[in-house]
């Protein structure tokens, strides 16, 4: 087998692309498959996976590789500024927080930003069309969601619901496929804007580099009041008003 | 990324060091006749102190080609795909030169300071 099919090398190499993004396509094309081809010389074609990792250990680090250059060269590195940070927001919850609008401008931030490659901005664009601003529509869409009233009477002198009507409800294989569309609705959006922030580039000084970043740990709280707050919602506004 | 090199700081020195002097380290080991990629990449590799990883020398190479100090001739392997060959070029060998007695010149004045 060649060694540029191993899993960890296909893995490397993809790495290795995404750390190069600021580079000309050609450029880029060429570095990898320079390097690919330094791996498959230099690696024998049954080599085990203990061969393998350690030449991709002494090949480096892939932010390294891209880095190298810019840093003999005193180039600085596309870095993620406020563009991307509002950008992130703005795609998922900004539809929600400025119906429609919020998205839109979080659209032009990202196509703006230079951090990500066409294929980035294309997904976050596409998936979803208004971030969480689908799933809510679809929570709040009357027709679909089961309605339900109920009356109230009094008796000794405390409320007490006497009879509940629901109209409009829909079989259960309909509520099923509401249900996955509404967590898909919520998934891909989420998916989406973790995705763009994995994708920014690593901060400067590797020194400080962690797993989680400032930025990144802003933005994961600002998905999770999100998520949460959808599912609040969707929880109160399919609750029968008083059950 | 000026604010890299703090004053007391030890542990980026070597990468400092290396910066300026790896390049010409490249034209140095051409300065004999041609070697491919892979061939110069280990040699280099295997030097103590001189590249972090193999991987940065490549994109050190692709500059070197651009700035027209080396060139590149694809060459048949026995029993493997074909190899890019690294050569000096005329640019390139008075480069190296130039470097060549800039380093002795500066390695003995650092060396008549920093010795006691």
């Amino acid at each position: 087998m060649n060694a540029t099919k191993h899993p960890a090398v296909e893995r490397y190499l993809r790495d290795l692309r995404a750390a190069l993004r600021d580079m000309s396509r050609r450029q880029r094309d060429e570095l990898v498959a320079e390097i690919a081809s330094h791996i498959e010389q230099t690696l024998p074609a049954g080599a085990s996976d203990a061969e393998v990792l350690m030449a991709l250990d002494r090949m480096g680090d892939p932010e390294q590789i891209a880095g190298a250059e810019r840093e003999r060269l005193g180039i600085d590195e596309p870095a993620a500024g406020w563009l991307e940070w509002l950008a992130i927001p703005l795609l998922l919850i900004g539809g929600v927080v400025i119906p429609v609008v919020g998205w839109v401008i979080g659209v032009i931030f990202l196509w703006l930003s230079q951090c990500w490659t066409v294929r980035d901005k294309l997904l976050a664009t596409l998936l979803v069309p208004g971030g969480l601003l689908p799933a809510l529509y679809l929570s709040l869409f009357p027709s679909t969601m089961e309605t339900c009233s109920s009356t109230t009477g009094v008796r000794h002198g405390q409320a007490v619901q006497t009879a509940t009507r629901c109209t409009g409800g829909q079989s259960t294989a309909v509520t099923i496929a509401l249900i996955a569309l509404f967590v898909f609705l919520v998934v891909a959006p989420i998916f989406t804007a973790v995705r763009l922030g994995r994708r920014l580039p690593p901060p400067r000084r590797p020194q400080l580099r962690s797993r989680l970043t400032g930025p990144q740990a802003l933005t994961l709280c600002i998905f999770g009041i999100a998520l949460g707050g959808s599912a609040v919602w969707y929880y109160l506004s399919t609750r029968p008003p008083g059950g | 990324m000026v604010d890299d090199l703090r004053p007391h700081d030890t542990a980026a020195l070597p990468s400092q060091l290396r910066r300026g002097v790896l390049e010409f380290c490249v034209l140095a080991l051409l300065r004999d006749g041609e070697r491919y990629a892979v061939e110069l990449v280990q040699e280099l590799g295997s030097k103590d102190g001189l590249v972090t990883s193999e991987g940065t020398l490549y994109p050190l190479l692709s500059r070197l080609r651009k700035e027209g100090v080396v060139e590149t001739t694809w060459r048949e392997s026995p029993g493997g795909p074909p190899r890019r060959y690294y050569a000096l070029t005329p640019a390139g060998r008075s480069v190296l030169d130039v470097f060549s007695a800039e380093w002795a010149r500066f390695r003995d004045t650092v060396d008549g300071i920093i010795k006691p």
